[in-house]
């Protein structure tokens, strides 16, 4: 083929145009460490970045859900455990009460404890966390229950809060109170508030053995206790369910960050040996450019 | 014969080598200039004369000066720079679309969308809170506000692309009564049998870039005029030149373009030229990035009325039914750059529905569990696709094009690069060859004057003779 003073230049041009293109292309990857600078560069790979970065997202979301959930389940679960307790001591209590040693006067002052024992429940079951009560259902926003005309009542409802576990799972937050301490809808439930309230009652009367007596008590109180039991072996179930999602959350997060990192990460060893290649075959078209453009035959005429 | 003849075989060749030492020098001249030929001058022996027997030489004689030319790679040439013209075109309109479609993490459309859900979501764990609900909006503006900017970038493109297809327009105009010019010269020129080499040339170099702007189609008459086609339209017919408009506007307040042909008969000819840069920008304008904003329009659309309809199933932190949460749209059209938050919302936060009854407030949070379900639920008018996987796909599609484009752009400039250089190698001035042809031809006329002085010393030998 013939060569002409332009076919050279075009050609010379073109290749360093080409060489220089593709060192400026590696020379991107370099800096930002990723091999997808821009959707045409790798479009289904940019779209699968994409997905999976989404898909982080609402991992780090469902995280997010758990760790807003947590203290609530755990403030209901030593609340449970505090009211088993209370319970528990009024057994006790009503227990010692039922012996026929004791007389009238201990029974009254067995009742003022009673009375306080009443009191610390009232306020368990009125516990809030972050302006929210435990026990209110949806209208935890104020106290859900009161003491007045000699009964406690429950102004919640009986709404059960979900929470998002993943896009198919959620888990309800709260116990609702009603059911907790007054054992509405519990097969064989027991109102707390109202054992309490009676067993007061029974010992004031010195009453051990009448149809309302402290004996009747007795068995009110093991059968609030297995209630609070079933309840706090619930609460117990979904922070264990909650803290499992919530592994597995972590590895999935793992898994999915490394899936994107080999889509969309530049090899960094790969890369630099190319930039080093490239570099040299730029200056290797350069310099044979520069020989071949220069000399003519002018150059030997003289 | 006489000596007289020797002189005239002399005097004649000085002339030839130094017309062919010109036709060099014009070669020299050119060496950088786009589109020359380079000149050959066509030397011949002239007819010879009898001598007795004798059949006597009579010296040189120019045949004539021709260009060296391949017609095929021309008209190659014109039928690549159509093409490359139109792909180049796309391909600048194609980079400026991706860029609104950034690759990097936490930008753009789909981090919004993610982000949005998000504060939903967290609305959902803690349905009174305040800095949720703040948040919500906040993050429900940005998810408008990229929706707008995208939008606005794509709109800015399509304005450019008008801006440039008047560009085009007036080069058009500019070269078509050039070619038809040249189309006369080479006419008058060629009458008498000669090429018209240098006129050809020029009118080369036009029509090339012609075909770059329209993918024009170039057929020579006989007389060596050309006639120029574009789209079935004609361009130049002999010395006769159409011109093309861009200054009636659409519906959308894009140009449009008007033909009028050399005749003065005018009409809308936007639909006929498909070719070329002209072709590409019209396409990518009237078609591709409206396509897109389209796309993004239908998204927006879709959003603000799913979640409002979802919203107005819930209750506010009063108890009272939902209003709407963005600011409701009357149509698709221009939707992406409409997405805003209710401003009633915006002033008070509380007016957002996350509760499902009226009775739950403030801890029943089902409506935002609703909301947050909207993310992974199918949006029949988005095709059932999620909001997610409709812009993904949308995104999937802008970067396949551009990539697709990206390779023909590729392929069509290397394969111009190699026409041309064959072009060159064929057509092309080398300066060694001609710095040979000089010496060559300079030794002859350096010969040629010592047969002139030959001559003069055989006249002198014979007067002295007689003296």
């Amino acid at each position: 083929m013939r060569v002409t003073t332009q076919s050279i230049s075009y050609q010379v041009t073109a290749g360093l145009q080409q060489a220089f293109r593709r060192l400026a292309e590696v020379q991107e990857q370099v800096t930002s460490g990723k091999r997808i600078n821009r959707l045409s560069d790798d479009p289904i790979g940019a779209t699968q970045v994409f997905d999976l970065r989404s898909f982080a997202a609402s991992l780090d979301q469902y995280d997010k859900n758990i760790n807003s959930a947590l203290p609530f389940l755990e403030r209901t679960e030593t609340v449970l455990a505090d009211v088993e307790e209370v319970v528990g001591r009024a057994k006790e209590l009503a227990l010692a009460m039922a012996n026929d040693s004791n007389s009238g006067q201990e029974r009254s002052l067995a009742a003022v404890e009673i009375r306080q024992l009443f009191l610390h429940l009232l306020s368990l079951a009125n516990t809030k966390v972050e302006n929210r009560y435990l026990f209110g259902g949806f209208k935890n926003g104020t106290a859900p229950f009161a003491e007045g005309g000699g009964a406690v009542t429950y102004s919640g409802d009986s709404g059960e809060i979900a929470i998002q576990l993943d896009s198919s799972a959620t888990l309800t937050l709260n116990l609702v109170g009603s059911k907790v301490f007054q054992g509405v809808g519990v097969t064989g439930g027991v109102d707390l508030f109202d054992v309490f309230l009676d067993l007061e009652t029974a010992l004031q009367a010195n009453d051990v053995t009448g149809p309302e007596g402290i004996n009747t008590q007795i068995g009110r109180l093991d059968a609030a206790l297995d209630q609070i039991l079933s309840f706090r072996a619930e609460v117990g179930a979904r922070l264990n369910t909650a803290r499992t999602a919530q592994e597995g959350l972590a590895v999935m997060k793992i898994q999915s960050t490394s899936l994107r990192a080999k889509l969309e990460d530049a090899d960094v060893l790969q890369i630099y040996s190319d930039f080093a290649r490239l570099q040299h075959a730029f200056e290797a078209a350069l310099q044979s450019a520069s020989q071949v453009i220069r000399p003519t035959l002018l150059d030997f005429l003289r | 014969m006489s000596i007289l003849s020797t002189l005239l075989i002399g005097a004649q060749a000085m002339g030839v080598q130094q017309r062919a030492i010109q036709t060099t020098g014009h070669n020299i001249a050119n060496v950088n200039t786009p589109g020359f030929s380079r000149q050959r001058v066509e030397l011949s022996s002239a007819s010879p004369s009898f001598a007795g027997q004798l059949l006597l030489g009579q010296g040189v004689m120019i045949g004539g000066i021709k260009s060296v030319v391949n017609g095929f790679i021309e008209a190659q040439l014109l039928s690549l720079s159509g093409a490359l013209g139109f792909t180049e075109a796309e391909n600048r309109a194609l980079t400026e679309v991706e860029n609104a479609f950034p690759v990097t993490a936490g930008s753009g459309i789909g981090a919004a969308l993610d982000a949005f859900f998000g504060a939903l979501s967290d609305l959902a764990n803690n349905p009174a809170g305040q800095a949720e609900r703040v948040n919500l909006i906040g993050k429900a503006q940005t998810l408008g506000d990229t929706l707008r900017q995208t939008r606005s970038v794509l709109t800015l493109l399509q304005e450019n692309l008008d801006k440039d297809l008047d560009g085009a327009v007036h080069r058009v105009n500019a070269l078509l009564p050039q070619i038809a010019a040249l189309n006369k010269q080479i006419a008058m020129s060629e009458a008498g049998g000669e090429r018209a080499n240098d006129f050809r040339d020029q009118r080369q170099v036009l029509l090339q870039e012609i075909a770059r702007l329209t993918g024009a189609m170039v057929l020579e008459e006989p007389d060596g005029q050309v006639t120029v086609l574009a789209g079935g339209l004609l361009l130049v017919g002999g010395d006769r030149a159409a011109s093309l408009s861009a200054t009636t506007l659409n519906p959308s307040g894009f140009r449009l373009v008007t033909y009028t042909s050399p005749g003065g008969v005018s009409f809308d000819a936007t639909a006929l030229l498909t070719q070329g840069e002209i072709g590409g920008l019209l396409a990518m304008r009237d078609t591709t990035v409206a396509g897109i904003i389209d796309r993004l329009d239908q998204l927006a659309k879709s959003l603000v009325d799913t979640v409002n309809a979802q919203h107005a199933l819930g209750f506010d932190l009063n108890g009272t039914a939902g209003g709407d949460f963005f600011v409701p749209l009357v149509t698709v059209a221009g939707a992406a750059a409409l997405v805003q938050v209710n401003s009633a919302v915006v002033a008070n936060p509380n007016l957002i529905a996350a509760a499902q009854d009226a009775a739950g407030v403030p801890g029943d949070n089902r409506n935002a569990l609703a909301l947050v379900n909207l993310q992974t639920t199918a949006i029949a008018s988005l095709g059932n696709e999620t909001f997610k996987d409709y812009f993904l796909s949308l995104m999937g599609d802008v970067g396949a094009q551009a990539q697709a484009s990206n390779s023909t752009l590729d392929f069509q400039q290397s394969l111009l690069t190699q026409t041309r250089a064959r072009r060159e190698s064929i057509s092309g001035v080398n300066l060694d060859e001609e710095m040979t042809n000089l010496i060559q031809f300079q030794r002859a006329f350096e010969a040629a004057s010592l047969l002139v002085r030959t001559g003069d010393e055989m006249y002198q030998a014979i007067l002295e003779m007689v003296r």
